[in-house]
């Protein structure tokens, strides 16, 4: 049962007095589904779940937060694997799920947005600029559903479409179109941010840029603006690839790129404004498998030079994606999809978009699929399954048939272990090796992903506690040997509040695998000039105390 | 052998995008909807390319002979689609072509518009009879879904089958081949019975099944190299003058029946009308309401016009059906004019009795509810129109059978004193029935749409040439002025049936016209539970008994050609090899649910009209047999409904039920008239696969449950306090 709860309301002079805390629930029941998140390895405690709806809320809570000296732990969709929304410092909840309006308070909507009502969520759209302004609790079904009807699409396409539109961004979301329409980073124009400090901002692409290397915020309390400010240390990395490891902290860099990705860090974002795409009409899927690994990193080679240069002779189209199964993922399939060919040593799956020849045929022209079949020939496939989208959801099915056998798998032993790197392209065989290494640790893996990215997982499936100290040391292994290509540790999932443990046996947060000192250091001077409390996500990143 | 598939390119009703509605009106647009195979259809082809390409396994192991691979037709049946739609069908023809089909034809024309089932499986029968006489297809096996989910009539195969003169082999869930030396053996067809599963066996060919979904999916990929020759394909497309068939017998024209109103049913919001258990009322005194009010909704159709009384409201917004007046009908000869106004001014257009084709239990043996409900609707009307009311019993009747009949209703009953299968043969019935109606004279003749009564109503709809309007919910006598033959003309006092269309999303309004012409009446046919039974006490009835021989019977099942074909159309030679009996029924092998979980499964959980499902919130497994599985019993027995068992995603996980029942967006998407949750919070996923429930109750202690906001009847309470009082309440007195 809930009852009413009102924190005492802060009484700081000379500033904005909040009105109306958001609505809020002590149950234990209620609360206990917070706790966690889809990985279930953390845990955390909480004293309430707060239900904004609108940024006024979220930054009447923040302030109340501050007064409490609360830490505040904000949760979207619970899709995470890395413990980002589980408030492991107890505290308050701030989920997002109720705010499924936009409701302007820095901004006005621009002129030719209208205002699209979908089930008892909305957002504003203009279907010429091919942008929306949306609110941060809608999941990304619901989106794409309500996108639909005017033929369009939000390019990222995580794989977990419960996901809320609010986590994805705060988390550089990414799927397996992002091989075609990058991550979400990409489809971001505008973001409405309420600070750990109560104030909301309106950052616009283009509108606030860091000077060289030293950051400036843009507040409207603007008394202490001066002290807001961080540098960039030199030697930060930047990736041109796919990147969700630590705060994007560039020269020059535009202030919306640092919120997407910072996992809730540095603010509450409360709107979003996206750039959206025109649906490609058709698209075929395709799964192909083939007889070795060599076979399947050619063909896959050979579809990303065309990404690169489309004029690849024998390619005959550029795919959205390109997914990639091993031998061993397929062994997890067969019980889904018995007609694997058994002795497959690989699959990949691609996507690409055509053009119909006639109206009412909904296939591609046999020219484009000749090319297509001669090409996996060349490379020895055995067999190929396709499918139009009329038929997709076989291959959603396909897809999901690898993480539900594993977690089945799973759930009877002690957990497993998910590699998440990514590493450049020239670099890929050699990454590619130093999986076939680990591999042979003498604990059972499966490896799939994002093949096109040079972005796999590898999973260590451990059959007891000492396999899964065999694993954690592989899997250190990889994350160095990632940094050393030029790669990241986490490409998608981003870091939370993962750790790991060193050479020296101590733990340390997984982001100090790739940044170093340093970097970390980096990331939490920005946290301090933004949040000096420390109250908002305490744990993702970087440790509230670091030296 | 071959194969004939038809597939319907139906509109997606389960996912209907929200931009379809059109608010104002409140009106469902067709053309916004997403347009797919019809999934039953799907099944079939994937049945038919299984036993092809097994049987051509078999040839070619016993010829020796080298695969079929590249040397088509030699050593294996041909399938071959036939899809009759708009020129889009295309796409699902060329679809079922890179699933492997043979050929695909699509009958296409703007002449088909409009065209009811009997219209439609004129159609499709002609473009049959040419695939056979181009042999193209020699002695096929016609395969089809037996059902479409927009109009859900289930009525076209079988009227194919009826005027093929193929025997019908209903609702197939398994197929077997029995080894034998040469080739393959005859095959054998597991198939649903009213009770637990019967076997047919297919002795010779031709004949029609319909399937079921316990038949696998079609799988949904195919090879590049198929999809490159199905997307190179030539798919014909015949029109009506490819097929012979005169102007008056297709589309609209050659319709028996005609929409005279769509409009949409009340979206009443969910009411939330709730039982709170420690609360200041007693629950005692609320249950027994809710329990009442949902068997009222059962009953009323939850849709307008209840007992055959209340019209669909006048102010609901019209639109004119389909795509055009009828035009002028040389074929519509009957009484004539002179004749017809005279009648017209005076009494009824149609004349005769008011029948119901009574049916059996086939668990029990006694005359089943949803016959003695149509008995008392039809009660109803046979008062308006000064007639009889007739209880027609295939089968004969027991002396203790002619009180019950006389008290639901009956002022007459036919006994037709005939011996059935135990297997369900649906020509037998029909047979029975056509010859007692061909022997009086009925205006209007009610089937309950039960799993046998669905197959029988379309059979005898064909052989009597009436028009057929299924899954009734609403009826009623009112005069029809509207243009028939060209010419403005009213007809008095005809049965206005109301129906629910396109998975429920749109309601129609149906008569039935041109039967008369040919001496036949207003056929309808109504879900148990839609309507309910009377009591006349102290009424009784006149007893006619007919007791036809075999030979009698069997030209019963003939379909008159000339009729339906008119003067204008070809002369098409039928099929010859029906009179060689092609189909025999095997011995009857019944087998009623062997575990819990068939018995629960017995009839597909989308069919039926309540559904109680599992959640966690049940508290524990045992609770599945403790509460839910005597809920469903009690609930069957107290209402007379199909009720089944289902499951969230969180019970199954949890070994509850199997996934087969699982409801929501990774399992089934159901529509029941009635949906009983207990102890379901109800995520996201769960309520997209049963929100478009007629009505939803739910039992939960947990008051944030999602489910509870979108509920009609909520009863706050652990399932294991509410449903005992439930089971007490159905079992007293109800």
């Amino acid at each position: 049962m809930s009852t009413p709860h009102q924190p005492a309301p802060p009484e700081r002079s000379g500033q904005r007095i909040p009105t109306g805390l958001p609505q809020v629930s002590e149950d234990p029941e209620k609360i206990r589904a917070y706790l966690s998140d889809e990985s279930a390895a953390m845990h955390g405690s909480a004293d309430a779940v707060f239900f904004p709806t609108g940024a006024e809320q979220v930054a009447a809570l923040l302030l109340a937060a501050q007064q409490q000296e609360k830490p505040v732990t904000i949760s979207a969709g619970g899709t995470s694997i890395t413990g980002s929304r589980v408030p492991t410092g107890g505290g308050w909840v701030l989920s997002v799920e109720r705010m499924r309006d936009v409701q302007p308070v820095t901004f006005t909507v621009p002129e030719g947005y209208d205002q699209v009502r979908h089930g008892d969520m909305s957002f504003y759209l203009n279907v010429e600029a091919q942008s929306a302004i949306a609110p941060v609790g809608i999941t990304l079904t619901e989106f794409a559903e309500a996108l639909a009807r005017f033929g369009l699409v939000y390019p990222p396409d995580p794989t977990e479409m419960t996901a809320l539109l609010g986590g994805t961004v705060a988390t550089n979301a990414s799927g397996a179109r992002s091989y075609h329409y990058r991550p979400t980073r990409s489809w971001v124009r505008a973001l409405e941010v309420v600070l750990p400090t109560g104030e909301i901002v309106w950052l616009k692409r283009g509108e606030h840029r860091a000077q060289g290397r030293s950051i400036v915020f843009p507040v409207r309390a603007s008394e202490r603006a001066a002290e807001r400010g961080a540098e960039i240390p030199p030697g930060y990395p930047v990736f041109a690839s796919k990147n969700a490891a630590g705060l994007y902290l560039a020269e020059g860099m535009d202030l919306v790129d640092l919120f997407v990705g910072s996992e809730g860090l540095l603010g509450v974002i409360t709107a979003i404004q996206v750039e959206l795409a025109q649906v490609p009409r058709d698209v075929v899927t395709t799964v192909a498998f083939f007889p070795s690994v060599d076979d399947t990193l050619s063909f896959v080679e050979l579809l990303r030079a065309n990404r690169a240069e489309t004029t690849v002779a024998d390619a005959p189209a550029a795919p959205l994606s390109i997914e990639y199964f091993d031998r061993r993922a397929l062994g997890f399939m067969r019980d889904a999809f018995p007609e694997i060919p058994l002795d497959a040593a690989g699959a990949v799956l691609f996507e690409f978009a055509y053009e119909r020849p006639a109206t009412h045929n909904p296939y591609p022209d046999g020219r484009t699929l000749r090319g297509w079949q001669a090409l996996l020939e060349k490379h020895n496939a055995h067999a190929d399954w396709s499918v139009t989208r009329e038929d997709s959801a076989t291959i959603k099915r396909f897809r999901h048939a690898l993480p539900e056998a594993v977690n089945a798998w799973v759930r009877a032993r002690v957990g497993k272990l998910g590699t998440d790197m990514a590493v450049p392209p020239r670099h890929f065989r050699r990454m590619l090796e130093a999986y076939r290494q680990a591999e042979e640790c003498g604990v059972q893996t499966v490896c799939f992903g994002h093949i096109g990215d040079c972005h796999l997982h590898l999973n260590f499936l451990p059959e007891d506690h000492e396999q899964l100290s065999v694993a954690r040391r592989a899997y250190r292994e990889l994350a160095r040997r990632a940094v050393e290509l030029g790669g990241t540790i986490s490409a998608e999932h981003g870091v939370g509040k993962k750790s790991i443990e060193d050479e020296h046996g101590r733990t340390v947060p997984y982001l100090e695998v790739m940044l170093g000192r340093e970097g970390l250091r980096a990331i939490h001077a920005v946290k301090r000039a933004l949040d000096p409390g420390f109250i908002l996500n305490r744990g993702n990143m970087v440790p509230q105390e670091y030296r | 052998m071959d194969f004939v598939v038809l597939v319907k390119y139906v509109a997606d009703v389960e996912r209907i995008p929200e931009d379809a509605w059109d608010t104002e009106r409140g009106l469902l647009r067709r053309s916004r909807l997403r347009m797919v195979a019809n999934p039953l259809d799907d099944r079939a082809l994937r049945l038919a390319l299984e036993i092809r390409d097994s049987a051509a396994a078999a040839e070619s192991m016993t010829d020796g002979r080298e695969k079929g691979a590249g040397r088509p037709g030699v050593g294996r049946g041909k399938v071959v689609v036939l899809s009759m739609g708009p020129p889009q069908a295309e796409e699902i023809c060329r679809r079922a072509l890179a699933h492997g089909a043979d050929h695909a034809v699509l009958l296409s024309d703007r002449a088909f518009a409009g065209a009811d089932t009997i219209a439609t499986a004129r159609t499709i029968a002609a473009a049959l009879r040419h695939l056979v006489a181009d042999r193209v297809v020699h002695r096929p096996l016609v395969i089809a879904g037996m059902q479409s989910p927009d109009g859900d009539t289930a009525q076209v195969p079988i009227q194919v089958a009826a005027l093929m003169r193929y025997p019908v082999i209903p609702y197939v869930t398994a197929w077997s081949a029995a080894p034998v030396s040469s080739g393959t053996g005859p095959i054998s067809f597991e198939t649903l019975q009213p009770v637990g599963r019967g076997r047919l066996t297919l002795r010779r060919t031709p004949a029609l099944s319909t399937v079921t979904s316990f038949l696998p999916e079609l799988p949904r990929y195919v090879s590049l190299e198929r999809m490159s020759r199905a997307s190179a394909a030539d798919v014909p497309v015949w029109g009506r003058e490819d097929l012979g068939i005169a102007e008056s017998q297709a589309g609209l024209a050659g319709s028996r029946t005609r929409v005279v109103e769509i409009f949409s049913p009340p979206k009443a919001g969910r009411r939330g009308y709730r039982v709170e258990f420690g609360g200041e009322r007693n629950p005692l005194e609320e249950l027994p309401v809710v329990l009442e009010q949902l068997e009222q909704y059962l009953r009323t159709g939850g849709a307008p016009g209840d007992s055959g009384e209340a019209a669909p409201g006048t102010d609901t917004p019209a639109s004119r059906p389909d795509t055009r007046e009828l035009g002028d009908s040389p074929g519509a000869s009957g009484p004539g004019n002179a004749a017809r106004e005279a009648e017209a001014r005076e009494g009824s257009y149609y004349r005769g009795e008011c029948v119901v084709l009574c049916e059996r239990d086939a668990g029990t043996g006694e005359v089943n509810r949803c016959s003695l409900e149509l008995l008392g609707v039809v009660a109803g009307l046979a008062d308006k129109l000064s007639t009889r009311t007739t209880a027609l019993m295939p089968g004969g009747i027991r002396p203790d059978e002619r009180e019950l009949l006389a008290h639901s209703g009956a002022d007459t009953i036919l006994s037709v004193g005939t011996e059935f299968s135990r297997t369900f043969v649906p020509e037998e019935h029909a047979r029975a029935a056509a010859y007692a109606l061909r022997r009086i004279r009925s205006q209007m003749v009610l089937v309950p749409a039960t799993l046998t009564g669905r197959v029988v109503a379309p059979l005898l709809a064909a052989y009597l040439g009436a028009g057929l309007t299924a899954d009734c919910t609403g009826l009623k006598i009112a005069d029809y002025r509207g243009r028939a033959g060209g010419r403005d003309s009213s007809y008095r006092k005809v049965l206005f049936q109301t129906r629910p269309a396109l998975g429920g999303n749109v309601m129609a309004t149906i008569v039935s016209l041109r039967g008369r012409e040919n001496g036949a009446p207003q056929m309808v046919s109504a879900r148990p539970g839609v309507f309910a039974p009377i009591a006349r006490e102290g009424a009784s009835a006149v007893l006619r008994e007919f007791t036809p021989t075999g030979d009698e019977l069997d030209s019963e099942g003939s379909v008159e050609l000339a009729a339906d074909f008119g003067e204008g159309g070809g002369k098409v030679e039928p099929d010859r090899g029906h009179d060689e009996a092609p189909a025999e029924a095997a011995q009857p092998d019944v087998t009623a649910g062997e575990t819990g979980a068939t018995s629960d499964t017995e009839i597909p959980l989308e069919e039926c009209d309540v559904i109680v499902s599992v959640g966690l919130g049940i508290g524990g497994k045992e609770n599945v047999d403790r509460l839910a599985r005597p809920l469903v019993r009690a609930l069957k027995r107290a209402w007379g409904v199909a009720v089944g068992l289902g499951c969230s995603r969180a019970a199954m996980e949890a070994g509850y039920l199997p996934h087969s029942v699982q409801v929501g967006q990774t399992g089934k998407t159901v529509r029941p008239r009635l949906y009983i949750a207990l102890g379901i919070s109800g995520a996201v996923q769960h309520r997209v696969g049963m929100e478009n429930a007629g009505r939803i109750l739910s039992i939960n202690s947990d008051d944030e449950a999602p489910l509870l906001s979108s509920s009609d009847y909520v009863i706050r309470a652990r399932c294991e306090e509410a449903v005992p009082l439930l089971l007490q309440l159905l079992q007293d007195g109800r």
